[in-house]
């Protein structure tokens, strides 16, 4: 077991042993490295300034490229990765092809935002990602600009080569990556312990000898319990480094997704058999929140407002839980238990998300309704699924303390039953009154859909 | 600078002036070396500074001990109001706003102490361990309290014409209404932040301000100094907005009284929750109208009484409201009305400067009654907007200065055949009269916007331009940039004026120890002012050189300056052999200019004069979807021409009207403040508070610059570009009603509040479907 992690950036690898719990990659870069191109907006994930490209070997030796918030990153986190700044894209003598973009489409003014933008463009650019520059950029907020200059950059360099001079630098750092020291860590620090494990034994030894250790995943959401809250917990128990934790099986009945898969993993294989599911996928966090965060981590969370857990109810999902070598499976729906309260014991953890394969004849609606389309936390999330043999799985977000079915609703077929199923709250995102009333309107308009297609 | 040559248009090709040049720091903007003030290297022994916030209700504070704080790792140093030396006081125009609350808090979360550590968390975690003793007091938080109450935290306007209340009835039809409009947080990406070097030579502080004087001002008598004692200054801000226009002084206070006290440098960047806790917003207003019209739609006469809700302080509420009530009538003329305005007073933090400047707020209102009347008479709500501009009927605005240009209804017309409006419009009715889950609406709006400090003594501006004796010239103003582009657009002007290239002028930081008493750049007047004081400096060396010159070949002939060259008689030289020469020749080649804007003024106590130089105009189509089941919606295209006169820098003019346009829009659709019952804000975080993201931007956006010059003469005839686009957005909530009025009967129009958030339409859909 090393005592140390080791990442790549600026042409070199840096081991690092003295790391907290709660040392944040972009403090890291901009006040030990003194890097500071890249910004700091908001200190939570949620505006993009922080923005810089990570890459990682996927199992298969393939380089997966994406843009991640480092603001929220735990460096314990990057064990094995290689990061690229702002400060990397552009050679001594030209800009990054998407530098140049957005200086000729005038794609900045104040600037503050911008270095993020880029980062997450070239992330793009190199990942070759099949969405818009919309999406791609959803992550990232400008207030001076109305994005054109940014959207018109994108658009028009998302199939440019690398430059050679950039080039250099992924290559370099995908062979550093290839010869870097694998397997599990442990970090311990006068601030506190971080356990890194990279089986799934050894994990669930931990998680028995530390129940107390705080399980992280992509820290998309306990990133800010550190940030904001200034939580220091003195235990972390990291998912990242577990190989059967990325395990991403399906068969003819099933999708098996490990519980530390990313996000950005899972939809591409989900969005396969629900391909009804792409606006619930695009709209679920941004790009950088999806290839940190995972669905393991969002169930697991217990969050009533997550926007996994509605969908994976609506399908049907089961929930793989392990303690030392036991292991049981439960419907999703029956681990949320009250708000704060879920179905896991103190040793246990979430192993993978077990989830049906699509069946003939099934019908999916997903509705996502929030104060803004992308980037947004759910005031309302319908997801509703109808089987070939017409019996119903309708589930929701934001209606009440946990992800839950509309039971009542399932069984009288009537949409104006909804206030049986839900008592919601009034809060920032919605009132009550209106929750009800708009999972009325999208349950109407699925058994509406439905009653038009028998007649 | 005689008028001739302020009208001549630009001929020379090669000259800058007027090309849509990039941002001048573009480059480094996209490779991240572009220096924030957070980015600037700490000095040796830089600490770091953090806010101690108060109880989540304005609170009588008992007891406050601070022992955990003044003990927790890392802690240098902890300040109250007490420590400070001078006057306890963040007001910028009445000192009725503490720096540090004593002995009582007006608003939630009220900053009381600050604290002082070696590492910026060290000092977030310390400020955590207050322990403090209050009683709750009574809270005055919405609009329905703070009006019952009526306290104002400065006096009230009332701006009257004629006898509204006679021809109100007597007019053949009578309407009257209310809207709720929201504030809004202005999220400039880079926070508040500040870091005050001291000195025995004096203070030094960098600011992201966009008022250095101010900072200069405050700080001195927060600790008892000269202004000549303290320099404030500002390369560049993550953005302002008006939100770093008096709220940046708090940080900087903030730091330079710890850096007083420890004689260290102190940095203070607000963490963004307690930013858009502490610091202030666009007021949010209700206004309650009434409007006579005839059968045409003409309007006969009108009320407008606006009520703000100001936060707890006065800040620059008085000017915000003042320029409120003189928008109500945005482009139309009235004849008899009565305008009113109170500055209302609430406990929540004290609302500030926002792009517009109350400007927005009352535009909205009379964009909503314009488009009820249409309605009730069956009209396209178009052909009232051009029924009622100014020209057609009077040309006096309710402040008594007569407008005179007439811009808008030519603007129109074009905007509205390039828009394709008409055939737009009968498609989206077309197609909500076949049902359906998503509802279109379209409209299409003007803005006219009064351009000018309505506080008249703000409307002045300096510059100094040195050259240097290898040809190279140095700019610098009293003029900050924000990323509007100003830095680029005065440097342009000077370029011209010495036949450079853009290259050949080097803009410096903005510093209060260079140009002196500057006024805040804000009111879109960035360019006016700066751009005309810089070329007055212009002016004086180049009579000096043209002295210099004529003497030289002894001639009287002009001296030409071109291409990088001057031509005077049959000789000519580089620009850096003339530098030199002059030099040599010792004359003096560093030079300041100075501008004041003629002609302006108005009386407080009528509301009456000529509170503004000129007005800029413009207008927009947008055409939105709603969710029928939901109320989410979208822009779909937008439209938008609007008059900058004689563009300096095209790209920049259209990126600020682009730029205004959305954030106008998220104004009125996505973005809201929501307060708890005790005044607390809970969306105090971009996680919570929601602004456009790049999907929200309209899938086609057409922008044009309308082709005119200002009549009055600004620098090259240019007009103020920064706030006036913003308005455009009104359109889109205009838009939204149209959408929503189809699911009533014949002459519905919905009463849609702003923000239009997908709660507030589907509440106004409800209703339209219960009216029929």
């Amino acid at each position: 077991m090393r005592n140390s992690i080791e990442f790549y950036y600026g042409g070199r690898s840096h081991r690092l042993a003295d790391v907290a719990p709660t040392d944040m990659l972009l403090t890291w870069l901009r006040d030990g490295q003194l890097a500071r191109g890249t910004k700091e907006g908001c200190n939570e994930g949620d505006c993009g300034a922080c923005s810089l490209v990570i890459a990682r070997l996927l199992p298969d030796g393939a380089m997966d490229v994406q843009p991640v918030n480092a603001c929220i990153m735990p460096l314990a986190n990057l064990d094995g990765a290689a990061l690229f700044t702002v400060e990397d894209f552009a050679s001594p003598d030209a800009l990054h092809p998407i530098q140049d973009a957005v200086v000729r489409e005038h794609g900045s003014q104040c600037g503050f935002c911008t270095p993020g933008f880029i980062a997450a463009m070239v992330a793009g650019q190199i990942a070759g990602v099949p969405h818009s520059a919309e999406v791609q950029i959803a992550g990232n907020l400008c207030r001076c600009t109305g994005y054109g200059g940014l959207i018109r950059a994108f658009e028009q360099e998302r199939d440019t080569p690398q430059p050679p001079a950039f080039q250099a630098k992924l290559e370099a750092a995908k062979a550093w990556m290839n010869n870097a020291e694998r397997g599990g860590f442990v970090l311990e620090t006068s601030a506190g312990s971080v356990f890194a494990p990279a089986d799934l034994e050894s994990f669930a030894a931990l998680r028995q000898q530390h129940p107390d250790a705080l399980i992280v995943a992509g820290a998309t959401d306990v990133g800010l319990w550190m940030t904001k809250g200034l939580k220091q917990p003195p235990k972390l128990l990291l998912t990242g480094y577990v190989t059967e934790l990325h395990a991403l099986e399906q068969d003819e009945a099933h999708f098996t997704f490990g519980a530390a898969l990313p996000y950005s993993r899972v939809g591409q294989h989900l969005l396969q058999d629900y391909p009804e599911a792409q606006a619930w996928f695009d709209r679920l966090g941004s790009v950088q929140v999806r290839a940190s965060g995972t669905l393991g981590g969002n169930i697991a969370n217990g969050s009533p407002i997550g926007d996994g857990p509605p969908l994976m109810i609506a399908l049907g999902a089961r929930l793989r839980l392990r303690r030392g070598s036991d292991t049981r499976e439960l419907a999703l729906e029956d681990y949320f238990i009250a708000y704060g309260k879920q179905d896991l014991a103190a040793d246990e953890f979430v192993e993978a998300v077990i989830v049906p394969r699509r069946q003939q004849g099934q019908r999916l609606m997903v509705e996502k309704v929030s104060r803004r389309v992308d980037q947004d936390i759910t005031a309302v999330l319908g997801a509703f699924s109808q089987s070939a043999d017409g019996s119903l799985r309708l589930a929701f977000g934001g209606m009440a303390a946990t992800p839950k079915l509309a039971k009542t609703v399932m069984a009288s077929r009537n949409p104006a039953d909804i206030g049986q199923d839900f008592e919601p709250l009034s809060d920032l995102r919605a009132s009550k009154d209106y929750r009800l009333r708009v999972a009325e309107n999208l349950l109407r308009h699925f058994l509406n859909a439905e009653q038009e297609a028998a007649a | 600078m005689n008028q001739a040559d302020i009208r001549r248009a630009p001929r020379e090709t090669a000259s800058p002036l007027g090309k849509a040049l990039t941002h001048e720091s573009a480059a480094l903007h996209v490779t991240g070396r572009a220096i924030y003030c957070d980015d600037i290297g700490e000095p040796a022994g830089c600490l770091h500074a953090a806010m101690g916030l108060g109880p989540a209700y304005p609170a009588r504070i008992t007891a406050m001990d601070l022992d955990a704080v003044r003990s927790a790792p890392g802690v240098r140093g902890v300040y109250t109001a007490g420590d400070i030396p001078g006057e306890n006081n963040a007001g910028s125009v009445i000192h009725d706003e503490p720096l540090l609350a004593t002995d009582e808090t007006r608003y939630a979360q009220q900053p009381l102490f600050v604290v002082v550590a070696d590492q910026r968390d060290q000092a977030r975690r310390a400020a955590r361990l207050a322990k403090i003793e209050a009683e709750e007091l009574p809270a005055q938080v919405t609009f329905d309290q703070i009006a019952e109450a009526a306290t104002e935290v400065c006096p009230p306007l009332e701006i009257v014409t004629g006898s509204p209340a006679d021809a109100l009835n007597k007019a053949p039809h009578r309407l009257e209404g209310r809207i709720d409009i929201g504030g809004q947080e202005h999220m400039y990406l880079e926070g508040q932040i500040a870091l005050a070097l001291p000195s025995p030579d004096g203070l030094r502080v960098v600011s992201s301000t966009q008022h250095p004087t101010e900072v200069q001002e405050m700080l001195c008598h927060l600790l008892e100094l000269d202004s000549a004692e303290v320099t404030v200054e500002v390369r560049r801000m993550g953005g302002g907005f008006g939100g770093k226009e008096s709220q940046a002084a708090h940080t900087a206070m903030m730091a330079a009284l710890a850096a007083h006290h420890l004689d260290r440098p102190v940095k203070l960047r607000l963490d963004r929750d307690d930013d858009m806790v502490t610091t202030g917003k666009r007021h949010d207003f209700r206004v309650d109208y009434a409007l006579g019209y005839d059968e045409r739609g003409r309007i006969l006469a009108a009320t407008f009484d606006l009520d703000a809700r100001c936060g707890h302080s006065a800040d620059l509420s008085a000017a915000v409201c003042d320029r409120a009530a003189f928008h109500s009538d945005n482009a139309y003329f009235l004849p008899e009305h009565r305008i009113t305005s109170r500055r209302l007073k609430s406990n929540t933090v004290s609302n500030t400067a926002y792009r517009g400047f109350g400007g927005p707020q009352g535009m909205v209102a009379i964009e909503r009654a314009i488009d009820q009347i249409a309605a009730k008479l069956g009209k396209d709500p178009l052909d009232l907007r051009y029924e009622n501009l100014y020209g057609r009927h009077g040309d006096v605005a309710p402040y008594g200065m007569q407008v005179q240009e007439r811009v808008l209804e030519p603007l129109m017309r074009q905007l509205e055949a390039s828009s394709d409006y008409r055939a737009r419009r009968a498609d989206v009715d077309a197609h909500n009269a076949t049902g359906g889950r998503y509802r279109r609406g379209i409209a299409l709006t003007p803005v006219k916007f009064g351009i000018s400090f309505t506080i008249s003594v703000l409307n002045q501006a300096g510059a100094l331009l040195n050259i240097y004796k290898d040809g190279s010239i140095l700019l610098n103003h009293g003029g900050t940039e924000m990323g509007q582009g100003l830095y680029l657009k005065v440097a342009q002007v000077v370029a011209h004026q010495f036949g450079l290239p853009i290259d050949a002028v080097k803009v410096s930081a903005t510093r209060t120890d260079k140009v002196p008493n500057t006024s805040p750049t804000a009111a879109s007047s960035g360019t006016d002012l700066n751009g005309m004081a810089a070329l007055a400096a212009c002016k004086t060396l180049k009579d000096r050189i043209t002295k210099f010159l004529q003497q030289k070949f002894d001639t009287d002939a002009l001296p030409i300056f071109k291409d990088g060259r001057v031509y005077i008689g049959f000789n000519q030289m580089s620009f850096s052999e003339l530098a030199h020469a002059a030099w040599f020749a010792r004359i003096p080649l560093s030079a300041t200019g100075h501008y004041a804007t003629p002609g302006i003024g108005w009386d407080q106590a009528t509301g009456k004069g000529r509170p503004f130089f000129y007005f800029a105009h413009g207008a927009a189509v947008s055409e939105v979807e709603v969710d029928t089941l939901t109320g989410s919606n979208r822009v779909v295209r937008a439209d938008l021409l609007h008059d900058v006169g004689q563009s300096i820098n095209p790209a920049l003019d259209l990126g600020q009207i682009e730029g205004a346009y959305i954030q106008g829009m998220g104004w009125l659709t996505m973005e809201e403040l929501v307060f708890d019952a005790k005044g607390r804000l809970l969306t105090h975080a971009p996680s919570t508070y929601k602004i456009p993201t790049a999907s929200d931007r309209p899938d086609v956006m057409n922008i044009e610059l309308f082709a005119n010059k200002n009549p009055e003469a600004t620098v090259y005839r240019s007009k103020a570009v920064g706030e006036p686009p913003f308005m455009l957005a009104i359109s889109v909530h205009s838009a939204l009603a149209h959408a929503i009025s189809g699911l009533g009967g014949a002459g519905y129009w919905p009463e849609l509040n702003a923000p239009a958030t997908a709660e507030e339409v589907l509440r106004c859909l409800d209703l339209a479907r219960q009216s029929r």
